[in-house]
């Protein structure tokens, strides 16, 4: 599905990804690092809004090479937060995600439970969280990028889109900025960002977590599911 | 519903108000006497003065509305704030300038020489922006800077040169020497106008975040070059016949997205129509009265109450 190989991206001197090369099929990956450590320039290098060096391929094609128009039906992408303030209607947001792909709204229309007719400016959070990602799995698209989903989200809402992405990875490739560590439990696979390259994590590896976000990191199990609890230096 | 109802009254009121922007003058006339001159069977002195006079004037006055109309709608998706407005681009302040100059050396060219400089001025603001990293923020402030600039240029001239005072009233903007050439000067930005229509999903997506639009298959960087050349064509134009009418750009976009929504498939329309008939009526007021007053200071005085009571409606409703 994804293919990356040698990817380096810099602005001017600074080097943000360094020859970074990997290959990923189906699944729910997370993403993590600390700020800055250039999880979002990744994120839009895989989307071509930025150029790179290297090679970024979708389906064997080349993403510096595709136009916006030809990346819509083949990427989905969720904002960490988006435009609520202004007046559209929940079927117009939504309709967005059809201007230049094919797909049903119907469809998506009524998964999400609310009325289409509703401003999204009265929406919830989590309502508006939801839209965001009907929106973009408008047409089905084989990779779906989210940056921090969740990240102002109350359990119920978290729990709800885990199980919509969860769902859709099964076929998909799902890539998932994350910084609630508690959401790495879910996950099938975890990349971790720093000093410009990605290592693979196979399984939740602690002493690696505890070198990335430098801190420690204690688990947890409460019967129902398994937390790491991060240690922040004080 | 809400939608629809404005939409239908703007429909009937536009030739309403046409008829009675007509029919007022230093001389009034009749309903019946406005449709025979309109027919061609007035009296010479009637038919002069509705079809020579008032009849351009009503003309150009509503297309220089729907144009910083759709001006600023577009601009307000540009910029992805409602309080955007053409003139943050430096247009206005371009136009200033080339208008001094006119007065001062080429008085007959001074529409020419505001529409010229308003152009360059864009320019210069969009190649600054480019250089920086193309967002809406570094237009603004690229268009506020040149705009100081360009305004300190001009106040000093007006200042210091006796007979530029006269510049003032082409400062807030006059329909008072409009005439058909100004019409036909006037009907490629009707067109543009409406050609803007079609492209209500780029500007639809303009208002998300960059990687948002681009994902959505908006190539964001095209869609933002060819959208500040139609604001800057539109508002030039219209600079260009009328000087510089403030709050019409910024207030009629504003209040059509209060009652038919943020979609610019209706937005652009609205804007359209409810700034043609705004500036229509504005400019009849502004030349009924025993002295002829800047229509800029009636779209104001107009505007600002209709705008602060339909934001605290908003307000009070959500």
């Amino acid at each position: 599905m994804l293919k990356i190989r040698n990817l380096r991206k810099r602005y001017g001197k600074r080097v943000v990804l360094n020859d970074i090369t990997l290959k990923l099929d189906r699944g729910l990956w997370a993403l993590i690092g600390v700020n800055g450590a250039g999880k979002t320039t990744f994120l839009r290098c895989i989307m071509g809004v930025e150029n790179y060096e290297g090679s970024i391929k979708i389906k064997n094609k080349e993403v510096k090479e595709l136009s916006a128009k030809e990346i819509a039906p083949l990427i989905g992408y969720v904002p960490q937060i988006s435009n609520q303030l202004l007046p559209f209607t929940v079927r117009e947001f939504i309709e967005m995600g059809t201007y230049y792909r094919s797909g049903n709204i119907e469809e998506k229309i009524n998964s999400l439970n609310i009325d289409p007719d509703r401003e999204i400016t009265t929406l919830s959070g989590g309502e508006f969280q939801k839209l965001l990602i009907m929106r973009a799995l408008i047409g089905d698209p084989p990779i779906l990028l989210l940056d921090e989903p969740a990240s102002h989200l109350d359990i119920k809402n978290t729990t709800e889109i885990l199980e919509i992405i969860t769902t859709y990875s099964k076929k998909n490739l799902v890539i998932l900025v994350v910084h609630d560590l508690n959401i790495l439990n879910f996950v099938d696979g975890i990349m971790a960002l720093k000093n410009g390259k990605i290592k693979i994590l196979n399984e939740i590896e602690k002493r690696a977590l505890e070198n990335i976000f430098d801190t420690k990191i204690r688990i947890v199990n409460n019967g129902h599911f398994k937390f790491i609890v991060p240690f922040y230096r004080e | 519903m809400r939608r629809f109802l404005f939409f239908i009254s703007l429909i009937i009121f536009t030739p309403l108000i046409f008829l009675i922007s007509l029919s007022l003058g230093p001389s009034n006339y009749g309903f019946s006497t406005v449709i025979a001159v309109l027919l061609s069977n007035g009296t010479p002195i009637g038919t002069t003065i509705i079809m020579e006079i008032r009849l351009p004037r009503i003309i150009a006055s509503y297309i220089v509305g729907s144009s910083l109309g759709i001006a600023g709608a577009s601009s307000q998706a540009l910029f992805k704030n409602p309080l955007g407005d053409p003139y943050l681009l430096g247009i206005s302040s371009g136009a200033a300038f080339g208008a001094v100059l006119g007065f001062m050396f080429f008085p007959k060219l001074i529409p020419l020489l505001a529409f010229i400089f308003s152009f360059i001025t864009v320019l210069i603001v969009y190649i600054i922006a480019k250089n920086v990293d193309s967002s809406p923020k570094s237009l603004i402030l690229a268009g506020v800077a040149i705009g100081f600039l360009l305004t300190a240029i001009s106040q000093y001239f007006i200042l210091y040169i006796p007979h530029l005072h006269a510049i003032y009233a082409w400062l807030l903007g006059s329909f008072s020497t409009v005439g058909w050439k100004s019409v036909y000067l006037l009907i490629p930005a009707l067109a543009i106008s409406i050609l803007t229509f079609p492209l209500y999903k780029w500007l639809n997506l303009l208002l998300l975040s960059d990687e948002e639009s681009h994902s959505l298959g908006l190539d964001v960087g095209v869609a933002r070059t060819v959208i500040i050349l139609i604001i800057t064509i539109l508002t030039s134009l219209s600079v260009a016949v009328a000087g510089i009418i403030g709050f019409v750009g910024l207030v009629v976009p504003h209040i059509s997205r209060l009652l038919v929504g943020a979609n610019h498939k209706y937005l652009l329309p609205s804007s359209l129509l409810f700034g043609g008939i705004f500036l229509m009526i504005a400019d009849t007021i502004a030349r009924i009265g025993s002295m002829e007053i800047p229509v800029g200071i009636i779209t104001a005085i107009m505007g600002s109450p209709l705008f602060i009571y339909l934001l605290v409606r908003s307000r009070v409703k959500n």
